[in-house]
Protein backbone atom coordinates (compact mmCIF):
# COMPACT_ATOMS: atom_id res chain seq x y z
CA UNK A 1 0.00 0.00 0.00
CA UNK A 2 1.47 3.30 -1.10
CA UNK A 3 0.17 6.84 -0.57
CA UNK A 4 -0.73 7.07 -4.24
CA UNK A 5 -2.83 3.93 -4.04
CA UNK A 6 -4.73 5.23 -1.03
CA UNK A 7 -5.46 8.49 -2.79
CA UNK A 8 -6.43 6.76 -6.01
CA UNK A 9 -8.86 4.58 -4.12
CA UNK A 10 -10.39 7.60 -2.43
CA UNK A 11 -10.77 9.49 -5.70
CA UNK A 12 -12.38 6.50 -7.33
CA UNK A 13 -15.02 6.16 -4.65
CA UNK A 14 -15.67 9.79 -3.72
CA UNK A 15 -14.86 11.64 -6.94
CA UNK A 16 -14.75 15.39 -6.63
CA UNK A 17 -15.54 15.33 -2.95
CA UNK A 18 -11.82 14.73 -2.51
CA UNK A 19 -10.62 18.30 -2.83
CA UNK A 20 -6.85 18.20 -2.82
CA UNK A 21 -3.88 16.40 -1.38
CA UNK A 22 -0.34 17.09 -0.33
CA UNK A 23 0.93 15.15 -3.35
CA UNK A 24 -0.42 17.88 -5.59
CA UNK A 25 0.36 20.85 -3.37
CA UNK A 26 3.82 19.93 -2.15
CA UNK A 27 4.96 17.30 -4.61
CA UNK A 28 5.26 14.69 -1.87
CA UNK A 29 4.29 11.69 -3.90
CA UNK A 30 5.69 8.79 -1.96
CA UNK A 31 6.01 10.00 1.59
CA UNK A 32 3.73 9.26 4.50
CA UNK A 33 1.75 10.92 5.86
CA UNK A 34 -0.26 12.14 2.93
CA UNK A 35 -2.63 14.92 3.72
CA UNK A 36 -5.94 14.72 1.89
CA UNK A 37 -8.54 17.47 2.02
CA UNK A 38 -12.10 16.29 1.77
CA UNK A 39 -15.47 17.98 1.69
CA UNK A 40 -17.15 18.24 5.07
CA UNK A 41 -20.20 16.21 4.10
CA UNK A 42 -18.01 13.33 2.96
CA UNK A 43 -15.87 13.22 6.08
CA UNK A 44 -17.56 10.39 7.94
CA UNK A 45 -17.92 8.24 4.83
CA UNK A 46 -14.27 8.78 3.95
CA UNK A 47 -13.20 7.73 7.42
CA UNK A 48 -15.40 4.64 7.34
CA UNK A 49 -14.07 3.72 3.90
CA UNK A 50 -10.47 4.15 5.02
CA UNK A 51 -11.04 2.02 8.08
CA UNK A 52 -12.92 -0.82 6.33
CA UNK A 53 -11.30 -0.93 2.90
CA UNK A 54 -7.85 0.59 3.32
CA UNK A 55 -6.91 -0.82 6.71
CA UNK A 56 -6.56 2.43 8.64
CA UNK A 57 -7.70 0.97 11.92
CA UNK A 58 -6.16 3.49 14.28
CA UNK A 59 -6.99 7.12 14.91
CA UNK A 60 -3.88 8.87 16.16
CA UNK A 61 -4.99 12.42 16.67
CA UNK A 62 -7.76 14.91 16.09
CA UNK A 63 -6.61 18.49 15.77
CA UNK A 64 -7.95 21.83 14.71
CA UNK A 65 -6.59 24.59 12.53
CA UNK A 66 -7.46 28.27 12.54
CA UNK A 67 -6.77 29.77 9.12
CA UNK A 68 -7.11 33.34 10.36
CA UNK A 69 -4.23 35.32 8.89
CA UNK A 70 -3.47 32.98 6.01
CA UNK A 71 -3.42 34.64 2.62
CA UNK A 72 -5.12 33.45 -0.57
CA UNK A 73 -2.44 30.93 -1.39
CA UNK A 74 -2.63 29.52 2.08
CA UNK A 75 0.98 30.30 2.86
CA UNK A 76 1.00 33.38 5.05
CA UNK A 77 1.12 32.31 8.65
CA UNK A 78 1.98 35.35 10.72
CA UNK A 79 -0.70 36.97 12.80
CA UNK A 80 -0.57 39.28 15.75
CA UNK A 81 -2.14 37.50 18.66
CA UNK A 82 -3.83 39.28 21.51
CA UNK A 83 -1.47 40.89 23.97
CA UNK A 84 -1.74 42.86 27.15
CA UNK A 85 -1.66 46.62 27.42
CA UNK A 86 0.55 48.37 29.94
CA UNK A 87 -2.23 48.41 32.53
CA UNK A 88 -2.78 44.67 32.21
CA UNK A 89 -5.94 44.75 30.14
CA UNK A 90 -6.00 42.65 27.01
CA UNK A 91 -5.83 44.46 23.70
CA UNK A 92 -9.12 44.44 21.84
CA UNK A 93 -9.13 42.09 18.92
CA UNK A 94 -11.38 42.15 15.93
CA UNK A 95 -13.30 38.98 15.23
CA UNK A 96 -11.51 36.64 12.90
CA UNK A 97 -12.76 35.76 9.47
CA UNK A 98 -10.56 32.85 8.44
CA UNK A 99 -11.83 29.33 8.09
CA UNK A 100 -11.47 26.61 10.66
CA UNK A 101 -10.43 23.07 9.88
CA UNK A 102 -10.32 19.75 11.60
CA UNK A 103 -7.62 17.17 10.87
CA UNK A 104 -7.70 13.46 11.58
CA UNK A 105 -4.43 11.56 11.60
CA UNK A 106 -4.93 7.91 10.77
CA UNK A 107 -2.52 5.03 11.02
CA UNK A 108 -2.66 1.51 9.74
CA UNK A 109 -1.27 -1.30 11.80
CA UNK A 110 -1.64 -3.56 8.77
CA UNK A 111 0.66 -1.78 6.32
CA UNK A 112 2.12 1.08 8.39
CA UNK A 113 0.66 3.87 6.31
CA UNK A 114 -0.37 7.18 7.76
CA UNK A 115 -2.74 9.76 6.29
CA UNK A 116 -4.17 13.04 7.48
CA UNK A 117 -7.76 13.78 6.55
CA UNK A 118 -8.62 17.47 6.70
CA UNK A 119 -11.99 19.14 6.39
CA UNK A 120 -12.37 22.90 6.21
CA UNK A 121 -15.42 24.70 7.51
CA UNK A 122 -16.65 28.28 7.66
CA UNK A 123 -15.89 30.16 10.84
CA UNK A 124 -19.48 31.36 11.06
CA UNK A 125 -20.82 27.81 11.05
CA UNK A 126 -18.13 25.45 12.38
CA UNK A 127 -19.96 22.14 12.18
CA UNK A 128 -18.33 18.82 11.33
CA UNK A 129 -19.80 15.31 11.50
CA UNK A 130 -18.44 13.26 14.38
CA UNK A 131 -16.49 10.12 13.58
CA UNK A 132 -17.15 8.61 16.98
CA UNK A 133 -19.12 5.86 15.30
CA UNK A 134 -16.04 4.88 13.31
CA UNK A 135 -13.37 5.12 16.01
CA UNK A 136 -14.77 5.42 19.56
CA UNK A 137 -11.52 7.02 20.68
CA UNK A 138 -12.45 10.06 18.61
CA UNK A 139 -15.03 11.09 21.18
CA UNK A 140 -12.60 12.51 23.69
CA UNK A 141 -10.33 13.96 21.02
CA UNK A 142 -13.28 15.72 19.45
CA UNK A 143 -14.27 17.10 22.82
CA UNK A 144 -10.80 18.57 23.13
CA UNK A 145 -10.99 20.07 19.65
CA UNK A 146 -14.34 21.58 20.58
CA UNK A 147 -12.83 22.87 23.81
CA UNK A 148 -9.97 24.66 22.08
CA UNK A 149 -11.47 25.71 18.72
CA UNK A 150 -15.22 25.67 19.18
CA UNK A 151 -15.75 23.29 16.29
CA UNK A 152 -19.02 21.48 16.87
CA UNK A 153 -19.16 17.80 16.06
CA UNK A 154 -22.62 16.80 14.96
CA UNK A 155 -23.72 13.42 16.23
CA UNK A 156 -21.35 13.48 19.20
CA UNK A 157 -23.23 12.00 22.16
CA UNK A 158 -21.60 14.14 24.85
CA UNK A 159 -20.09 17.27 23.36
CA UNK A 160 -18.86 19.46 26.20
CA UNK A 161 -15.56 20.90 27.36
CA UNK A 162 -13.01 18.37 28.51
CA UNK A 163 -10.05 20.39 29.83
CA UNK A 164 -11.29 23.85 30.65
CA UNK A 165 -14.06 24.59 33.14
CA UNK A 166 -17.52 24.24 31.70
CA UNK A 167 -18.32 27.92 32.12
CA UNK A 168 -15.16 29.11 30.38
CA UNK A 169 -15.76 31.80 27.79
CA UNK A 170 -14.25 31.60 24.35
CA UNK A 171 -12.03 29.10 22.64
CA UNK A 172 -8.37 29.68 23.53
CA UNK A 173 -6.59 28.35 20.47
CA UNK A 174 -8.53 30.52 18.08
CA UNK A 175 -6.35 33.36 16.92
CA UNK A 176 -8.87 36.06 17.78
CA UNK A 177 -9.13 34.86 21.36
CA UNK A 178 -8.87 37.62 23.96
CA UNK A 179 -6.81 36.69 26.99
CA UNK A 180 -8.83 36.86 30.20
CA UNK A 181 -7.38 38.65 33.20
CA UNK A 182 -9.49 36.79 35.74
CA UNK A 183 -11.70 33.75 36.02
CA UNK A 184 -14.52 34.29 38.52
CA UNK A 185 -12.70 35.33 41.70
CA UNK A 186 -9.37 33.90 40.57
CA UNK A 187 -7.01 36.62 39.34
CA UNK A 188 -4.89 35.46 36.44
CA UNK A 189 -2.93 38.72 36.33
CA UNK A 190 -2.11 41.20 39.00
CA UNK A 191 -0.11 42.07 42.07
CA UNK A 192 0.60 39.63 44.89
CA UNK A 193 -1.20 39.82 48.20
CA UNK A 194 0.34 41.89 50.97
CA UNK A 195 3.49 40.24 52.22
CA UNK A 196 2.86 38.40 55.45
CA UNK A 197 4.27 40.32 58.37
CA UNK A 198 4.44 39.06 61.89
CA UNK A 199 6.54 39.89 64.97
CA UNK A 200 8.76 36.95 64.29
CA UNK A 201 9.67 38.39 60.94
CA UNK A 202 10.56 41.91 61.97
CA UNK A 203 12.51 40.75 64.98
CA UNK A 204 16.18 41.45 64.56
CA UNK A 205 18.57 38.60 64.74
CA UNK A 206 20.80 38.85 67.78
CA UNK A 207 24.45 38.67 67.04
CA UNK B 1 22.93 11.09 71.05
CA UNK B 2 25.34 10.52 68.23
CA UNK B 3 28.43 8.51 68.92
CA UNK B 4 30.93 11.04 67.61
CA UNK B 5 29.92 13.59 70.22
CA UNK B 6 31.54 11.56 72.99
CA UNK B 7 34.26 13.36 74.90
CA UNK B 8 34.62 16.91 76.07
CA UNK B 9 33.26 19.62 73.84
CA UNK B 10 35.51 22.51 73.08
CA UNK B 11 32.66 24.75 72.15
CA UNK B 12 29.72 24.94 74.54
CA UNK B 13 27.62 26.45 71.82
CA UNK B 14 27.86 23.27 69.85
CA UNK B 15 26.28 21.28 72.64
CA UNK B 16 23.69 23.95 73.02
CA UNK B 17 22.71 23.62 69.39
CA UNK B 18 22.35 19.89 69.74
CA UNK B 19 19.48 20.42 72.14
CA UNK B 20 17.71 22.84 69.91
CA UNK B 21 18.80 25.75 67.86
CA UNK B 22 18.69 28.98 69.81
CA UNK B 23 16.25 28.18 72.56
CA UNK B 24 15.50 31.64 73.79
CA UNK B 25 17.16 34.84 72.84
CA UNK B 26 19.51 35.23 75.79
CA UNK B 27 22.14 32.62 75.95
CA UNK B 28 23.38 33.72 79.36
CA UNK B 29 20.19 32.52 80.93
CA UNK B 30 20.66 29.04 79.61
CA UNK B 31 22.64 26.19 80.97
CA UNK B 32 26.03 25.77 79.49
CA UNK B 33 26.90 22.24 78.55
CA UNK B 34 30.62 21.92 78.81
CA UNK B 35 30.81 18.22 78.16
CA UNK B 36 28.70 15.59 76.63
CA UNK B 37 28.03 14.09 80.03
CA UNK B 38 26.61 17.41 81.20
CA UNK B 39 24.33 17.37 78.24
CA UNK B 40 23.23 13.81 78.87
CA UNK B 41 22.44 14.58 82.49
CA UNK B 42 19.76 16.99 81.42
CA UNK B 43 17.54 14.19 80.29
CA UNK B 44 17.84 12.43 83.64
CA UNK B 45 15.00 13.27 86.00
CA UNK B 46 16.07 15.58 88.75
CA UNK B 47 14.65 18.49 90.67
CA UNK B 48 17.65 20.75 90.19
CA UNK B 49 17.79 20.51 86.43
CA UNK B 50 15.73 23.32 84.98
CA UNK B 51 16.13 25.00 81.64
CA UNK B 52 15.09 28.60 81.55
CA UNK B 53 13.81 29.71 78.18
CA UNK B 54 11.11 31.83 76.64
CA UNK B 55 8.22 29.51 76.05
CA UNK B 56 7.51 31.21 72.75
CA UNK B 57 10.96 30.35 71.55
CA UNK B 58 10.48 26.79 72.68
CA UNK B 59 7.26 26.59 70.70
CA UNK B 60 9.01 28.01 67.67
CA UNK B 61 11.73 25.44 68.00
CA UNK B 62 9.11 22.71 68.15
CA UNK B 63 7.32 24.13 65.12
CA UNK B 64 10.39 24.43 62.97
CA UNK B 65 11.55 20.95 63.93
CA UNK B 66 8.39 19.22 62.81
CA UNK B 67 7.04 20.99 59.76
CA UNK B 68 4.58 18.57 58.26
CA UNK B 69 4.03 19.29 54.58
CA UNK B 70 0.89 18.44 52.74
CA UNK B 71 0.97 15.77 50.04
CA UNK B 72 0.12 18.16 47.31
CA UNK B 73 1.73 18.03 43.90
CA UNK B 74 0.51 20.02 40.94
CA UNK B 75 2.96 19.45 38.10
CA UNK B 76 6.50 18.40 37.30
CA UNK B 77 7.91 20.15 40.39
CA UNK B 78 6.08 17.52 42.41
CA UNK B 79 8.47 14.93 41.01
CA UNK B 80 11.37 16.86 42.52
CA UNK B 81 9.43 17.24 45.75
CA UNK B 82 8.92 13.48 45.88
CA UNK B 83 12.61 13.03 45.24
CA UNK B 84 13.41 15.43 48.07
CA UNK B 85 11.20 13.39 50.35
CA UNK B 86 12.76 10.14 49.25
CA UNK B 87 15.75 8.33 50.66
CA UNK B 88 18.46 10.13 48.72
CA UNK B 89 17.68 13.67 49.89
CA UNK B 90 15.55 12.71 52.88
CA UNK B 91 13.42 15.66 53.87
CA UNK B 92 12.84 13.83 57.14
CA UNK B 93 16.28 14.93 58.37
CA UNK B 94 14.73 18.35 58.91
CA UNK B 95 11.63 17.00 60.55
CA UNK B 96 9.58 17.66 57.45
CA UNK B 97 9.21 14.13 56.19
CA UNK B 98 5.73 13.39 57.42
CA UNK B 99 3.72 14.20 54.34
CA UNK B 100 0.13 14.45 55.42
CA UNK B 101 -2.68 13.52 53.09
CA UNK B 102 -5.04 16.06 54.58
CA UNK B 103 -4.71 19.80 55.06
CA UNK B 104 -6.05 19.52 58.61
CA UNK B 105 -2.84 17.91 59.81
CA UNK B 106 -0.45 20.00 57.75
CA UNK B 107 1.74 22.95 58.63
CA UNK B 108 3.29 23.60 55.25
CA UNK B 109 1.87 23.78 51.77
CA UNK B 110 4.48 23.31 49.07
CA UNK B 111 2.84 24.66 45.93
CA UNK B 112 4.83 22.53 43.54
CA UNK B 113 3.79 23.31 40.02
CA UNK B 114 1.57 25.28 37.69
CA UNK B 115 -1.50 26.76 39.32
CA UNK B 116 -4.24 26.78 36.71
CA UNK B 117 -7.42 28.78 37.00
CA UNK B 118 -9.30 25.58 37.61
CA UNK B 119 -6.97 24.49 40.41
CA UNK B 120 -6.56 27.89 42.05
CA UNK B 121 -9.85 27.72 43.93
CA UNK B 122 -8.85 24.32 45.29
CA UNK B 123 -5.46 25.66 46.37
CA UNK B 124 -7.18 28.47 48.22
CA UNK B 125 -9.62 26.11 49.87
CA UNK B 126 -6.89 23.71 50.96
CA UNK B 127 -4.93 26.61 52.41
CA UNK B 128 -7.97 27.79 54.32
CA UNK B 129 -8.46 24.31 55.74
CA UNK B 130 -4.96 24.18 57.21
CA UNK B 131 -4.73 25.03 60.90
CA UNK B 132 -2.60 27.91 62.10
CA UNK B 133 0.32 28.35 62.21
CA UNK B 134 0.79 27.54 58.54
CA UNK B 135 3.37 28.33 55.93
CA UNK B 136 3.60 28.25 52.17
CA UNK B 137 6.52 27.53 49.89
CA UNK B 138 6.05 28.53 46.25
CA UNK B 139 8.16 25.98 44.41
CA UNK B 140 9.25 26.56 40.85
CA UNK B 141 8.83 29.29 38.28
CA UNK B 142 5.16 28.55 37.64
CA UNK B 143 4.11 28.96 41.24
CA UNK B 144 6.28 32.06 41.60
CA UNK B 145 5.24 34.00 38.53
CA UNK B 146 3.57 31.86 35.91
CA UNK B 147 6.77 30.41 34.51
CA UNK B 148 6.65 29.74 30.78
CA UNK B 149 2.95 30.71 30.74
CA UNK B 150 3.56 34.20 32.08
CA UNK B 151 2.39 36.06 28.99
CA UNK B 152 0.01 33.99 26.92
CA UNK B 153 -1.08 31.34 29.37
CA UNK B 154 -4.81 31.90 29.25
CA UNK B 155 -5.44 29.39 32.03
CA UNK B 156 -2.54 30.00 34.45
CA UNK B 157 -2.49 32.08 37.61
CA UNK B 158 0.68 34.13 37.23
CA UNK B 159 1.99 33.53 40.69
CA UNK B 160 0.29 31.70 43.52
CA UNK B 161 0.97 34.69 45.76
CA UNK B 162 -2.05 36.35 44.21
CA UNK B 163 -4.16 33.70 45.91
CA UNK B 164 -2.42 32.87 49.18
CA UNK B 165 0.44 34.49 51.14
CA UNK B 166 3.80 32.92 50.36
CA UNK B 167 6.64 32.65 52.85
CA UNK B 168 9.49 31.27 50.78
CA UNK B 169 10.03 31.31 47.03
CA UNK B 170 12.09 28.47 45.61
CA UNK B 171 13.10 29.28 42.02
CA UNK B 172 13.93 26.77 39.35
CA UNK B 173 12.25 24.95 36.53
CA UNK B 174 11.96 22.64 38.28
CA UNK B 175 14.18 23.25 41.32
CA UNK B 176 16.44 20.41 42.24
CA UNK B 177 15.75 18.72 45.57
CA UNK B 178 18.72 20.50 47.13
CA UNK B 179 17.09 23.83 46.38
CA UNK B 180 13.87 22.73 48.01
CA UNK B 181 15.87 21.68 51.06
CA UNK B 182 17.48 25.12 51.07
CA UNK B 183 14.03 26.69 50.90
CA UNK B 184 12.90 24.55 53.80
CA UNK B 185 15.89 25.65 55.86
CA UNK B 186 15.16 29.27 55.08
CA UNK B 187 11.60 28.67 56.23
CA UNK B 188 13.00 27.22 59.44
CA UNK B 189 15.07 30.37 59.84
CA UNK B 190 11.94 32.41 59.35
CA UNK B 191 10.04 30.47 61.99
CA UNK B 192 13.02 30.75 64.31
CA UNK B 193 12.97 34.50 63.95
CA UNK B 194 16.04 35.14 61.88
CA UNK B 195 15.81 37.69 59.17
CA UNK B 196 16.40 36.36 55.72
CA UNK B 197 19.75 37.18 54.24
CA UNK B 198 21.05 36.40 50.83
CA UNK B 199 24.79 36.42 50.50
CA UNK B 200 25.86 36.45 46.90
CA UNK B 201 28.74 34.05 46.35
CA UNK B 202 31.97 35.41 44.97
CA UNK B 203 31.81 33.35 41.82
CA UNK B 204 28.62 35.14 40.81
CA UNK B 205 30.34 38.52 41.09
CA UNK B 206 33.25 37.19 39.06
CA UNK B 207 30.86 35.84 36.48
CA UNK B 208 28.94 39.10 36.19
CA UNK B 209 32.10 41.16 35.64
CA UNK B 210 33.11 38.85 32.84
CA UNK B 211 29.86 39.29 30.89
CA UNK B 212 30.54 41.60 27.91
CA UNK B 213 28.28 44.60 27.50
Amino acid sequence: MTPAEVEAGLREVFGDRILSSSAVEEGRDTAWPRRIDVAVDALEEVCRYLRDSQGFDRLLCVSGIDYEGYDESGKGKHIEISRYEEDGSPTPTKPGSGDLAVVYHLHSRAHGGEVAIAARVRRTEPKVPSVGQVWPTALWAERETYDMYGIEFEGHPDLRRILLPEDWEGFPLRKDYAMPSRYHDVPLEGAPLAVRTSPREVREEKE
Amino acid sequence: MAAETRGPRRNPEEAFNAVGDHIGGDREQLLSFGTDEDLASVVQPGSDLVILAQVQSLFRWAQLSSIWPMTFGLACCAIEMMSAAGTRYDLDRFGAGAMRATPRQSDLMIVSGTVTAKMATRVKRLYDQMPDPKWVIAMGSCAIGGGPYFKHGYHVVKGVDMMIPVDVYVPGCPPRPEVLLEGLMRLQDKIRGKKGRLVRPKWIDDYITRIPD
